[in-house]
């Protein structure tokens, strides 16, 4: 319990960081994005500003669970529930593998309509069959 | 697999949250594990067995497949 105590206050400092560094970039962000798109611009508007609000409600609310022993031991258990765990591993790698099967699909249903669009796609599923191959080469030499 | 989780905790007049507050794991955890849902991992199974006092054989049920090994 200490050590996740120890490991969650870490995380509390790393967001808090964020807090900070979060408007500087942003501020930055839309300095530098003066002269390009209107869309573009409003994208870095909202992805920093989304930003901003998850670090900001995140950071609020591990402080708030930092001070209150009982929602950290609640918290502990959460993260540390093994069928949880067990969840989050299944889905992910099944709806890592739904999305590359579907991306292939589409890689052949958009040759039909644009080159581009099939090329990006398939260099997407590329990407994601070499890091899916990678990170399994990379457990079964740790495992 | 089978398990006495259900038998054990009703006849001890264990709630279902005080197991899964002794045992570091969510009430839904335990819930799957005694509608045979869900198998508790090694270290799980341990800890269950030691909150019962009794041994991981007494407390989880094998069978069908799972005593095929060395057949």
């Amino acid at each position: 319990m200490e050590e996740f105590r120890k490991k969650y206050e870490k995380r509390f400092r790393f967001t808090s960081i964020m807090c900070c560094i979060l408007p500087a970039a942003f501020f930055a962000a839309r300095h530098f994005s003066q002269n390009t798109s209107e869309f573009a611009q409003g994208l870095v508007h909202g992805m920093f500003v989304a930003m901003m609000v998850a670090a900001i409600a995140a950071c609020t609310s591990m402080g708030v669970t930092l001070r209150n022993e009982e929602y950290l031991k609640k918290k502990y258990i959460e993260e540390n529930d093994e069928r949880n765990a067990e969840i989050a591993k299944k889905t992910m790698h099944t709806s890592s593998l739904i999305s590359l099967y579907l991306t292939a699909i589409a890689v052949i249903v958009s040759g039909f309509f644009s080159e581009i669009v099939s090329i990006t796609l398939c260099i997407d599923v590329l990407v994601g069959a070499i890091i899916t191959v990678a990170v399994k080469t990379y457990y079964k030499k740790k495992m | 697999m089978k398990n006495k989780i259900q038998e054990l905790r009703k006849s001890r007049k264990v709630t279902q949250q005080e197991l899964a507050d002794a045992l570091c794991v969510t009430r839904q955890t335990i819930i799957s594990l005694e509608n045979g849902k869900y198998n508790a991992s090694l270290t799980l199974a341990h800890k269950a067995a030691q909150f019962f006092g009794i041994t991981i054989e007494e407390l989880f049920i094998f069978e069908g497949d799972e005593n095929l090994i060395g057949e």
